[in-house]
């Protein structure tokens, strides 16, 4: 072989040892990808991305988010549930997935065993709006039109087992009435449809921000505010549907879970570092222009409270008789 | 008046230097995003957030909006150069963009892409400006039978996208809708034809299938040809830009496609590919020579382009009137709105004018320095496809495997790229077009969840679909067309070219 193409081959071989993968190299070494359990757009998609973006800085490597909607969550978490838990994916998850929808249908993943929960970082507000030009100004009219009316009335809500779903349905077993539910892939579709009026209303929690705009803007009436414990300060003359006699509470969290079997050690750090992008300003002024409510928690806190409302939501639905076989 | 009043704020926003340049930087990244296959225009916006975090947020949205525009303009590059769509919607133009290009009339098919882009997008600014509002009423009232009627439509549309019978077409529709299937169903989270394949539960994407049925399987013909026939693509005759003829025989389908492209981009889910889809389905039928479409017409190139850069604009309707993403970059971007501290709603143009205008008057301003970035890079492009192709084809190969393992880091999307280019290059030699079943598996989500939706609103009626007025438009337009080699047959009125269609060899 001629002396040059020595070298070269030198050269080829020398480079070559530089494109292995590095082994030993810290967490997190590459891009990181987050999925969500939500379309574009939507509360739990616009959370999870000021996240994504504080965090991101604090891990050192880009966290991709990357929608996977669909089942209010299932999709995702399904996903997820069988990716390698390497800390390399994780998701920006709303609960319908982690605790309503094992119990209603069959889905590839147990929210008991499948996954770890990194932080929690709010909850979402839910709320009941019309169109204006309906005629009903309380929730109360509503249900009596669709007593009034079986069959007749459609809601619209952001998938299957959205709190929305679930709160009507157990509004529509403790009437007796009739009404059906119509899932969209998004809490934003939803809402629109409302306004479209392709459905009376529009039922849950996601797109909140959208909704008081549209209240705002005079295109929609609000007619209950938040299935939880308590008002809403943005909307304090709204009723929540505890007051309106209905005794339901479903846990509305939002944070981040990743594969069950991580290391303890990259768990610290994605621990760590959500928990700070959850307190950092621009998240708390983002959470503030959208009316959510900061609900932190750390990994242990959370684990414990999904696990604790996995059970009592169980039950719940047991109780409303749509729990499957 | 009040036009020239608003047209003036808009421009002294967009002028400024900041903007400027943002909205260049936007622009040119969007077209890169669209030349290359596999990145698109919403990766692309969502990786670029952070980096508009310095900026105000009306520049930032400018940068971003531009790179969705961008996009449109750089998908046809590929498409026309290389049969290799770089966006879903660009793959209407491979259809006869690639066929002038194998002509040597690159330079004239991407000229015109261009011109008719540019007054697509100009005049969809024009109509957000003077009504904007009334628009997003219009949008509003496609509730799902709306939008399944209109998939419905473009359903029997796709059948006339390629030369041959009508009845292969269907075929192709309906393994496309098949394969729209597999994955985890929507509304209900059950798996389908999934079979504990990890991969499969998101579906197949379908870029990997398109850049394996066009852009391989294409490369796999040549390859056989250029043993037996000998050069790929005929030296140019010299002109990149479309001579006067061209231009005239443009016109119409530019017309059209704006006007068809704009109102099909305010429907959720629209955008670019319905509406490059039905221009070129009404330029087929409206011209005197629908045979050669396929061939490598002007009309082919010209329509459809128009009409996805028209649907573009029009996406940004919802968005801007409403607060209301209709497709996945528009909601990258109200994303990025609520970041900046934007909350979009109906009242944007009140609370946030700057901003309302600023972006309104960024998209004259982009689509101005769009066409004069690829009206000069035509040279460039065209001086490509002289590279012999024993060097090209291995590019384009790996051009294809890389944006398809760019999408997921997935191997499974490559092995499907693979598979596909040798399905569609056994297609090619039965005769069966690939664009009818890239289409079905695009719209085949969209049409099975709105049927179902629609359903549940009906309470099991299919008669919904007739009652409303939009819908039963659409549906009985599709009816129509369905029967129509049937209808001509009965009614034995001969036109040229449609009976050879759908008549005889149905």
């Amino acid at each position: 072989m001629k002396r040059r193409e020595k070298i070269f081959v030198v050269v080829l071989v020398v480079s070559f040892f530089f494109a292995l993968p590095c082994f030993g190299q810290q967490y997190p070494s590459k891009p990181i990808k987050m999925y969500c359990t939500h379309g574009a757009g939507g509360d739990t998609d616009t959370i999870g991305r000021m996240l994504a973006s504080i965090a991101e800085k604090k891990l050192g490597q880009p966290i991709i988010v990357e929608n996977k909607p669909g089942g209010s969550g299932a999709v995702a978490l399904s996903l997820l549930s069988s990716e390698k838990p390497d800390g390399y994916t994780i998701a920006m998850s709303g609960t319908a997935a982690l605790e309503r929808h094992p119990h209603v249908s069959q889905v590839t993943y147990d929210p008991r065993k499948d996954f770890t929960f990194i932080v929690n970082v709010t909850q979402y507000v839910s709320s009941v709006v019309v169109p204006t030009n309906k005629p009903w100004k309380t929730f109360k009219e509503v249900v009596e039109y669709a007593r009034a009316n079986p069959k007749k009335v459609k809601y619209s809500a952001g998938g299957p087992v959205e709190m929305g779903a679930i709160a009507m349905a157990y509004v529509g077993k403790k009437e007796g009435l009739q009404w059906d539910c119509v899932p969209y892939k998004s809490g934003a579709d939803a809402v629109m449809a409302a306004v479209g009026q392709h459905v009376d209303f529009y039922a849950g929690g996601g797109a909140f921000a959208l909704i008081l705009k549209l209240i705002e803007a005079g295109k929609m009436r609000v007619v209950v505010a938040d299935f939880g414990p308590k008002r809403i300060e943005r909307l304090s003359n709204v009723p929540i549907l505890k007051e309106l006699g209905y005794d339901f509470e479903l846990s509305p969290r939002m944070g981040v879970i990743a594969p069950a079997g991580i290391s303890a050690d990259v768990l610290k750090k994605l621990e760590i570092a959500f928990s700070e992008a959850s307190q950092d300003q621009k998240m708390v002024d983002l959470l503030n222009q959208m009316s959510l409510p900061p609900d932190r928690m750390n990994s242990a806190e959370f684990t414990t409270a999904v696990l604790k409302s996995y059970e009592k939501t169980g039950m719940l639905i047991e109780q409303m008789g749509m729990k499957r076989k | 008046m009040n036009f020239m009043n608003n047209l003036y704020w808009c421009l002294s926003i967009a002028t400024e230097p900041v903007n400027i340049f943002v909205c260049f930087l936007g622009v040119f990244i969007g077209t890169i995003a669209g030349v290359l296959p596999g990145l698109g225009a919403t990766t692309c916006i969502v990786l670029l957030l952070p980096a508009t975090y310095g900026l105000s947020p009306t520049s930032a949205i400018i940068m971003l909006a531009g790179i969705y525009y961008g996009a449109m303009y750089g998908g046809s590059t590929t498409s026309i150069l290389l049969n290799i769509p770089g966006e879903g919607s660009s793959m209407i133009t491979c259809l006869d963009g690639y066929q002038m290009a194998k002509q040597g009339k690159a330079g004239p098919a991407l000229s015109i892409a261009a011109i008719g882009s540019f007054i697509a997008g100009t005049f969809s600014v024009v109509m957000i400006m003077i009504i904007g509002p009334v628009l997003a009423e219009v949008a509003l009232k496609f509730g799902p039978p709306e939008i399944f009627a209109i998939t419905f439509l473009g359903m029997i549309l796709v059948t006339y996208l390629g030369r041959g019978s009508m009845l292969k077409g269907l075929i192709m529709a309906a393994v496309g809708l098949m394969l729209s299937y597999i994955g985890t169903d929507s509304m209900s989270a059950k798996e389908r034809y999934v079979f504990h394949i990890i991969s499969l539960k998101d579906g197949i994407g379908f870029l990997p299938i398109m850049m394996g049925l066009f852009g391989i399987a294409e490369v796999l013909s040549n390859l056989e040809k250029k043993f037996t026939e000998g050069e790929i693509f005929k030296t140019t005759n010299g002109h990149f830009l479309p001579n006067k003829k061209e231009l005239k025989d443009s016109s119409g389908p530019i017309a059209r496609g704006t006007l068809v492209g704009f109102a099909l981009g305010l429907i959720p889910g629209g955008g670019g590919i319905l509406s490059s889809l039905v221009s070129y389905t009404m330029e087929k039928k409206l011209s005197k020579y629908p045979e050669k479409f396929g061939t490598g017409v002007i009309e082919g190139v010209a329509g459809p382009e128009t009409a996805n850069n028209a649907g573009a604009g029009g996406s940004f309707v919802p968005l801007l009137t409403l607060g209301f993403p209709c497709h996945v970059a528009m909601a990258a971007l109200l994303a990025a709105l609520m970041i900046h501290g934007v909350t979009p709603g109906p009242l944007l143009y009140k609370d946030h004018p700057d901003m309302f205008w600023g972006v309104i008057g960024s998209m004259y301003i982009g689509n101005v320095l769009l066409l004069m970035l690829n009206l000069p890079l035509i040279g460039l492009w065209v001086k490509l496809l002289k590279t012999p192709y024993l060097i090209l084809f291995p590019m384009i190969f790996l051009f294809c495997l890389i944006g398809s393992y760019s999408l997921n880091s997935n191997i499974f999307d490559v092995a499907m790229t693979v598979l596909f280019g040798v399905i569609g290059y056994l297609m090619r030699k039965f005769e069966y077009e690939p664009a009818p079943l890239i289409m079905a598996l695009i719209l085949g989500p969209m049409f099975e969840v709105a049927l179902r939706q629609s359903l549940i609103m009906s309470n099991g009626s299919p008669l919904i679909f007739l009652f409303r007025p939009i819908s039963s438009v659409f549906i009985i337009i599709s009816c129509i067309l369905l029967f129509s080699p049937f209808l001509l047959k009965y009614f034995g009125r001969r036109r040229p070219g449609l009976l050879k269609e759908g008549g005889d060899e149905f």
